[in-house]
């Protein structure tokens, strides 16, 4: 094989992959609106990509793209007499990162609904992440043929996606005890406010104790330790009782920091008075 | 001359003769210190904050704020208070009301007159009666997550139209915002035809404010520059977007914008009150921070914008557009990158690694009687490979 051809190849495959995914045919797009007994599908012709996904949502394109945007397909599904739903799924890059997003904008007060890994809803929207997908589905009309009809429409992307109905893996490192449900987030990076801590699992502890616990699993020992190392360099005071696991630091920002490393993992408990329990707890599920 | 000493002078020589070639201008500003905080030391403290007028709102702010659309941490809000920043922006959409509700909870634990907020209702309705029923009950929405009877800035969000910044219902809309209490001031927000829907601002006499889109990478810049300049004329209060362009001059993010002089560059402009980067950490609060006691940009801070700002001379958005067209498949956007890193970054040993990667030292263009390779930006591709190649000739040694 000729050096030429070789250069030549690699520079048609750079420029393949950096095509906006609008110019690409959409052949090579898995499909990701189902048809629906009932209702008339109809899509929407423009895909938006990282370059264009402020022409749709203005400055909130700004943390979709920190959280590895990929592409935003629209699609309408419409019954008479004149009910209109509109489906958006944006993909990001990995599972993470979509339900980081996801877990941005969830509100607490809203129902579960059982569709992809978690999702939830409220009058004329419903919400769910599966997979690298993020899915919203919302309605301007809010009657009861409506509101069934996201539920319908949901499960068919659901389906359509088939995607493991179980939360990204980095939060089984998170205690189940007492852990308020759907209060889970991912948080990509810039973790409390510093660059150092990125790829955090987080959850709250206790309904309204203020309490959570977060886990930074690492890809190795040396990167957890780095982070921890930086942790400390922020802290305005550290201390670690004899034979104590944990240290505790005091963030200028965030108060009382209850820190662990172990392995590749950075664990810590903040927001809490008595961490006695959740230490307990977090040292069963940490490696 | 020592070896060592050798290597650097010739380094230094090429550099300068790389940028005597270019013709680097200058924006006619004297070197002064960066002014930069420790982190964790937002406030410089021997600095006076500088604070400027927002047009005929008569509000006072300094010339950096906080736009949180980025940031559902409220720690870092209050620190943002903290360090002296006094003006906030959300919007309706951002986090879906999450955004305002995180604002909302810190606020409340300040006096009123500590803050200045601004938030953005987008209208999706038209322009009908019942549109302007529809964006003022999501107003109320958004007053309600603030916790808040009454904001200072209340924008209609994202106006890329003359036509929309004149829509009847809008205006009618804006305007009983003002009336009923709901908010202190109007404004629009815009990062599309900005000069169009700036002077329409003006022309309409009903907005107070306007936030525009405008930072230095933007082909059309000086027409911005321009409008803002009416718009301010006219008593129009200017707050500043988008001033970091994206962080990133390419797609790939391997070329870094130096966010600080993007955002010191902007804020020169007397016209523009203040600017709304949107931080996420404690250390780009205390960068951003700086800026509002000092916004003379520093000679290597002016040199990396020039490089960047020559009416988008330098910087290849690597879109691969030119590929196609080029019989030979060079691998147009490789060179431009090296072109980038030795005109723009003046990092020789940058473009040298671009170009071994390539592989070739000739010149790809040798055989081709006329360049068909055509550049979304109007670069002369094929003079600037044929310039760029010789990088690849100077011994990887002397550029260590
Ligand atoms: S001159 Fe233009 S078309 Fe010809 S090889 Fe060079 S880049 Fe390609
Ligand atoms: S078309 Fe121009 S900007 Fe795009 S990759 Fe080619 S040289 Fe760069």
């Amino acid at each position: 094989m000729s050096r030429g051809y070789v250069i030549r190849s690699a520079v048609m495959a750079v420029a393949f992959l950096l095509l906006p995914l609008a110019v690409m045919s959409g052949e090579s797009e898995p499909d990701v609106f189902p048809g629906v007994p009932g209702w008339t599908l109809l899509r929407d012709s423009t895909v938006y990509t990282p370059a264009t996904l402020w022409e749709y949502i203005n400055g909130a394109a700004d943390l979709f793209l920190s959280y590895e945007f990929q592409d935003l397909h629209i699609a309408y599904y419409r019954t008479s007499p004149e009910i209109e739903i509109r489906a958006e799924v944006y993909k990001h890059a990995s599972g993470e990162d979509a339900y980081g997003m996801y877990s941005q904008e969830r509100s607490p007060q809203n129902a579960a609904v059982p569709c992809g890994a978690e999702g939830y809803s409220d009058l004329g929207m419903l919400n769910f992440v599966a997979g690298p997908w993020y899915v919203k589905i919302s309605s301007n009309q809010t009657g009861d043929q409506s509101q069934s009809g996201l539920v319908s429409i949901a499960s068919a992307i659901d389906s359509l996606l088939n995607q493991p109905h179980r939360l990204p893996a980095g939060f089984d490192l998170l205690p189940q005890e007492n852990r308020v449900p759907r209060s889970e987030q991912y948080v990509s990076r810039d973790f409390l406010g510093y660059s150092f801590l990125s790829g955090a699992y987080m959850a709250d502890f206790g309904a309204g104790s203020g309490c959570r616990i977060f886990v930074l699993p690492k890809q190795n020992p040396a990167a957890a330790q780095s982070a921890y190392d930086a942790f400390l360099r922020v802290a305005s005071s550290a201390e670690r009782n004899k034979e104590d696991v944990f240290v505790r630091l005091h963030d200028p920002h965030h108060g009382n920091v209850d820190l662990i490393l172990r392995g590749n993992v950075l664990a810590g408990i903040i927001g809490c008075v008595d961490t006695h329990a959740l230490r307990s707890a977090l040292l069963k599920t940490l490696p | 001359m020592h070896s060592t000493e050798r290597r650097s002078f010739l380094k230094n020589s090429f550099v300068l003769a790389s940028g005597a070639l270019l013709g680097v201008p200058a924006h006619g500003q004297e070197k002064r210190s960066s002014g930069k905080a420790e982190p964790g030391q937002p406030k410089p403290a021997d600095k006076k904050q500088i604070i400027r007028t927002l047009g005929r709102t008569g509000l006072r702010m300094p010339v950096v704020s906080m736009g949180v659309m980025n940031s559902g941490n409220p720690a870092l809000v209050r620190a943002a208070l903290e360090a002296g920043m006094t003006h906030f922006d959300t919007a309706h959409g951002y986090q879906k009301g999450r955004n305002e509700e995180m604002l909302g909870n810190v606020f409340k634990d300040y006096p009123r007159d500590a803050f200045t907020i601004a938030t953005k209702v987008q209208s999706e309705s038209g322009d009908s009666p019942a549109a302007v029923l529809d964006w003022l009950s999501k107003v109320d929405v958004s007053l309600k997550r603030l916790q808040m009877d009454s904001v200072d800035i209340l924008y209609l969000h994202s106006v890329g139209s003359r036509e929309r910044a004149l829509a009847p219902a809008m205006l009618e809309a804006l305007q009983k915002a003002k009336e009923s209490g709901r908010t202190r001031f109007v404004g629009l927000s815009t990062h599309s035809n900005e000069p169009e829907v700036l002077d329409a601002a003006v022309e309409s006499g009903v907005y107070d404010v306007v936030l525009t889109a405008v930072n230095f990478k933007q082909d059309h810049y000086p027409s911005v520059k321009a409008a803002i300049a009416r718009a301010a004329k006219a008593g129009v209060g200017i707050v500043a977007m988008k001033t970091m362009a994206g962080g990133y001059y390419d797609r790939a993010k391997t070329l870094p914008i130096n966010c600080k002089a993007a955002l010191k560059f902007i804020v020169q402009d007397p016209h523009v009150t203040t600017a709304i980067p949107g931080f996420t950490t404690f250390d780009q609060l205390a960068e951003n921070n700086s800026v509002n006691y000092d916004i003379t940009l520093t000679e290597e801070e002016r040199d990396s914008l020039a490089a960047g700002s020559l009416e988008g001379g330098l910087y290849c958005q690597q879109c691969s557009h030119c590929v196609s067209g080029c019989k030979n498949n060079v691998p147009i956007p490789s060179y431009m990158r090296a072109y980038m890193y030795t005109y723009g970054y003046r990092n020789l040993g940058l473009a040298h690694a671009v170009l071994s990667e390539i592989g070739t030292k000739q010149d790809p263009c040798l055989d081709c009687a006329s360049c068909t390779a055509e550049c979304v930006k109007g670069f002369p591709v094929r003079d600037r490979i044929a310039d760029v190649r010789r990088v690849s000739e100077i011994p990887e040694e002397m550029l260590a």
